[in-house]
């Protein structure tokens, strides 16, 4: 019998959803994550099997799913695949936030460890400042 | 209610007289047969289901008006934001393909820029705003099919229509060119694309 040690990373996808959360929404430009139909019944379909299923696990493991509003985390093989639903404020160009998102994001990935799959972005609606309006910075 | 055992046929329970009961209780609104009035059987069930129905739906009424089954302002909250934003899915214009994965914007979210944009002109009131282009369309009507609500749409050949409502003392020539520099110029910034065709339909003066 080998006396090496397998090596186990553990990873909590939960954990990671809500520091992307947090570095997103940091992002001038983004007004919120959109919740959909899709990531609301993803969230209800992981919560529900969360009683049977720890979320711990390691990283080499089943595909694990973390799901909030306008975010869809897909973890496979330590690759990790997400879904992001944008809302843009008008003053900023919606394109150019997206991209820089999609640069947060994988980001965000990098440092927890993980390898950075697809991330896929939609712009769902583009309005005006009510919500936020800290560091404009007006379309050329 | 009278039921006869011995009349049970598959699981479909019948009354004394051999009536159905299912077949009593899908005619219960309607006005009694000639059976039913003279029938002992089907007189007693008829008043039994009714007294049931009418306490079901008395317990529905009240559950309806219960504030302990009532939905939290916040559970509704969320319902409504969700139904919000699956509206604004819809079909989908890929905009860009990075290295990290796609950006795409929703149709919805294009036709409300449109009309934003168009809004912001003095004397220019944006209504309904519809996207199509042309190579899919085309193909689409020539085979006689409707295009999916999933069909991407095809950023390289955009056309639009706009309908619009104008203040009655604007020039109508004028106010179309610069609606038309104006909505295409901030589609652009905003996401890139160059509209093929921006049409425009004025469909109502207003006075001011």
């Amino acid at each position: 019998m080998s006396e090496k040690p397998t090596e186990t990373r553990v990873v909590d996808l939960d954990l990671i959803a809500g520091t992307l959360r947090a570095a997103l929404l940091a992002e001038p430009g983004l007004l919120r994550l959109e919740p959909t139909i899709r990531s609301t019944l993803t969230r209800l379909k992981v919560s529900s099997s969360k009683a049977f299923h720890q979320r711990l696990r390691p990283a080499n493991a089943d595909p694990t799913v973390a799901s909030s509003d306008g975010l869809i985390l897909t973890l496979t093989d330590g690759v990790l695949n997400m879904q992001i639903d944008i809302a843009t404020d008008i003053s900023h160009q919606a394109l150019n936030v997206a991209e820089k998102l999609q640069v947060v994001a994988a980001k965000v990935t990098e440092q927890s460890g993980l390898t950075i799959g697809k991330i896929d972005l939609t712009i769902l609606s583009i309005e005006g400042a009510a919500e936020r309006t800290e560091n404009p910075s007006p379309i050329p | 209610m009278a039921l006869n055992e011995e009349r049970v046929q598959g699981d479909r329970p019948r009354l004394g007289c051999g009536r159905d009961l299912d077949e009593l209780w899908a005619s219960i609104d309607d006005a009694p047969t000639a059976h039913e009035l003279i029938c002992e059987d089907c007189r007693h069930a008829r008043s039994a289901l009714q007294h049931l129905a009418s306490v079901t739906e008395s317990m529905r009424e009240r559950d309806r008006e219960d504030p302990d089954l009532q939905p939290g302002q916040r559970v509704r909250e969320a319902i409504m934001m969700v139904a919000r934003a699956e509206i604004r899915r819809g079909r989908r214009a890929p905009l860009t393909t990075t290295p990290l994965g796609t950006i795409d914007i929703s149709e919805q979210a294009l036709t409300s820029l449109i009309r934003f944009a168009a809004s912001t002109l003095p004397g220019v009131h944006a209504r309904r705003c519809t996207v199509s282009t042309v190579s899919t369309d085309v193909t689409a009507s020539s085979q006689g099919f409707k295009i999916a609500a999933t069909d991407p749409v095809d950023v390289d050949d955009v056309r639009i229509t706009l309908q619009v409502a104008l203040a009655s003392t604007v020039k109508i020539p004028a106010t179309m060119v610069l609606l038309r520099e104006r909505v295409g110029t901030v589609v652009q910034a905003q996401t890139s694309i160059t509209m093929k065709q921006i049409n425009i339909v004025v469909e109502d003066l207003y006075d001011v």
